[in-house]
């Protein structure tokens, strides 16, 4: 959904040199500066769905994540365009590389798939507070900062935005990532999406950021057959070949569990676990 | 972990004898099992002689007349089959707390309904949370009842969907009550096995107290789940939970029989057959072994036929309590992994033993310990370690239950 220069420029007058940086599915992500804040910034347009006061309301609790993880979120609205009803959101522009583009040259040095993991999981302990689900963790939604630190962006809209879904015609099978979303997330299991849900799924990301490759993906670009995977077959321990402390390997272990039940029970019980994986190390 | 005593039909001289042996213990008393008066003294000479007391409300049925049980002032008032959506929880929350205050309880049982099948669990949610609603106590000193009928217990959505509600309320100390599947002593369904295991182990890593009641020896692998305690009598009711218990006007006695416990086989015997054991030569692999304490059922090793010795009904069961809580403490070792590995050596020691044992004729009929029982412990072990290992490893430190080093 391309959108108008002119109305981009009528609609969002605070910002200027606006560049399309990312376009897929129902949303567009633009570059720009703001020129009040002088801020260099992001735009993203989006259709909006049927679940309009939800997306609202969880962007609205997104923007009270206390989390130096997530990029803030500087503003929100409606907007009627040339397109149709849409979302829009400007959000703190982090300048550095997805984590999927880092895993192209091979799998993550042991010190910085803790750092990875510490910073994702210090996102999600403030979400657990806000009662805020991710709901698509993966390599794509993690920012390696040009400074070493790390980002977990589209809280709040992620579940809306890029989530594809398998059936639509079907209710059976929900919004979800394959390869990264747990079973009750593609089941569609509503009430049994928590934090854990994001749990499993960081799970699968630190797994991926360790051995160079996500097992569930391997060899097959078969939708199904990647939510048949993963239903069907945890995750084995990260090989030793890895280099990962016994205990964060243990740790990712139990954040892959197919059930929830089986997992950590919250994002802060992971960070303690990986602060105590780390002291054993030094 | 422990072994407390699930009290049943004329249990309290076999209570208070164990007691003494042990100079501690916790007793759950059975209200089925003793009328008010009874129920009082029972408690007053359990406590004095140093035990615990805790009481099971055993409400797993409270829509069903119980002869018994309908006698205490906190059974529901409705005679017949009277509708559990309508029960008034809070009166019969307040009667047992005055119950428990005045039998010197040291924590409080409160009362749960049994989910005898998927298809229940929405009605079972219902009733354990209308249960949370009303108790005014404070949930550290409470135990809620999981009573989770057989059909459930093997269906794993099920026991998944129990994890959850149990999360719902602000209990982290349960008493586990698992129906066994009909006509087993030992079970040898997998997942009944292996999802017992699974809840066990959800309800122990809230941190709090968890107890399994109705145990025998087979549930001695509940020590890789992390329990406090698991609980067993005398009778073969109170090893087993069955609803029949709780229906009908049996007669208790009628179950009797006199077996021999060995805790290396797992298994028991009738002494008839340990005279086998002696003509075949294999009666000392039989014996509990070096570090058990010394039962009356010694003199079945050095009389000169075993059914020569006196050996009583009562020496039977306490011999089984006493080497089963000597198995129980000796379970739960300094770590997950090496619990675990413990008790698979245990259970393949025990196969081997009763399989020798059986080979030179030395029968334990229902009661002898087989490859199902095997198969599905040690299934139930390996399923436990694959979903729960880190997890239990890392919390196994802070678990209140005893660790035998």
């Amino acid at each position: 959904m391309p959108f108008d220069p002119q109305w981009l420029e009528a609609s969002f007058p605070d910002l200027r040199d606006l560049t399309l940086i990312g376009r897929g599915g129902q949303k567009e992500v633009l570059r720009g500066q703001s020129i009040t804040a002088g801020d260099t910034v992001v735009l993203k347009l989006c259709h909006l769905g049927s679940d309009r006061q939800r997306i609202l309301r969880e962007i609205s609790a997104a923007q009270q994540l206390a989390s130096s993880h997530v990029p803030n979120i500087v503003g929100y609205g409606e907007a009627n365009s040339p397109v149709g009803q849409i979302i829009w959101l400007i959000e703190e522009y982090v300048e550095g590389q997805s984590l999927r583009g880092v895993l192209g040259d091979g799998p993550l040095p042991p010190a910085d798939v803790a750092v990875v993991a510490m910073g994702v999981l210090d996102a999600l302990v403030s979400a657990e507070a806000a009662h805020v689900v991710h709901r698509d963790i993966k390599p794509e939604n993690i920012i390696l900062r040009t400074d070493g630190e790390i980002f977990l962006v589209d809280f709040g809209i992620a579940r809306h935005l890029d989530l594809a879904s398998m059936t639509p015609s079907s209710a059976a099978v929900g919004p979800c990532t394959p390869g990264y979303s747990p079973p009750e997330q593609f089941q569609n299991l509503k009430h049994d999406i928590d934090g854990r849900a994001d749990l499993f799924a960081l799970g699968v990301t630190l797994y991926e950021s360790a051995t160079g490759s996500n097992p569930y993906l391997a060899g097959t670009a078969e939708a199904r057959a990647v939510l048949d995977r993963v239903q069907s077959t945890p995750l084995p321990p990260v090989p030793p070949t890895a280099g990962l402390p016994d205990r964060f390997v243990g740790l990712i272990w139990a954040m892959t569990r197919l059930r929830r039940n089986h997992r950590p029970r919250t994002a802060n019980e992971c960070r303690e676990w990986l602060r105590e994986a780390l002291a054993e190390t030094a | 972990m422990e072994l407390y005593l699930q009290f049943g039909w004329q249990m309290t001289p076999t209570c208070l004898r164990l007691l003494g042996e042990w100079g501690a213990g916790t007793v759950i008393l059975s209200p089925r099992d003793l009328d008010p008066p009874h129920l009082a003294d029972a408690a007053e000479r359990i406590r004095a002689a140093g035990g615990k007391v805790l009481v099971d409300p055993q409400l797993y049925t409270p829509h069903e007349t119980n002869f018994r049980l309908s006698k205490h002032s906190f059974w529901p008032g409705c005679t017949g089959v009277c509708d559990v959506s309508a029960l008034e929880w809070g009166k019969t929350t307040r009667e047992l707390r005055r119950l428990n205050t005045s039998l010197g309880a040291h924590m409080q049982l409160l009362p749960g309904v049994i989910c005898s099948r998927p298809e229940d669990l929405a009605g079972w949610r219902t009733q354990l949370l209308r249960v949370a609603e009303a108790d005014d106590s404070k949930p550290a000193d409470s135990l809620m009842t999981v009573a989770v009928g057989h059909q459930a217990m093997a269906d794993t959505d099920t026991v998944h969907a129990i994890l959850d509600a149990l999360d719902e309320t602000p209990y982290r100390n349960f008493y586990v009550v698992p129906e066994y599947p009909p006509g087993s002593f030992f079970v040898a369904d997998p997942w009944w096995l292996s999802n017992l295991l699974d809840l066990a182990a959800g309800c122990a890593l809230g941190k709090g107290t968890v107890v399994v009641g109705y145990c025998a020896q087979q549930m001695l692998v509940l020590a890789a789940s992390g329990v406090t305690a698991v609980a067993s009598g005398t009778f073969q009711n109170l090893r087993q939970f069955g609803l029949q218990r709780f229906r009908n006007p049996e007669s208790d006695t009628k179950q009797r029989a006199k077996w021999y416990y060995s805790p290396p086989a797992l298994s028991e015997y009738k002494v008839t057959y340990l005279d086998v054991a002696a003509r075949r030569g294999v009666l000392q692999t039989l014996h509990p072994g070096p570090g058990f304490p010394t039962t009356t059922a010694e003199r079945l090793f050095t009389a000169p036929a075993p059914m020569s010795a006196p050996f009583s009904y009562p020496d039977a069961y306490e011999h089984f309590l006493i080497c089963l809580r000597h198995q129980a403490m000796n379970a739960t070792l300094s770590t997950f992994s090496v619990t675990v590995a413990a008790l698979e050596q245990e259970l393949d020691t025990a196969l081997q033993v009763a399989d020798s044992a059986a080979y030179a004729g030395v029968r334990g009929e229902h009661k002898q310990f087989g490859p199902g029982a095997h198969a599905a412990s040690m299934s139930a072990l390996a399923a436990l370690r694959a979903d729960r290992m880190p997890i239990l490893s890392r919390a196994w430190p802070e678990l209140p239950v005893e660790k035998s080093m």
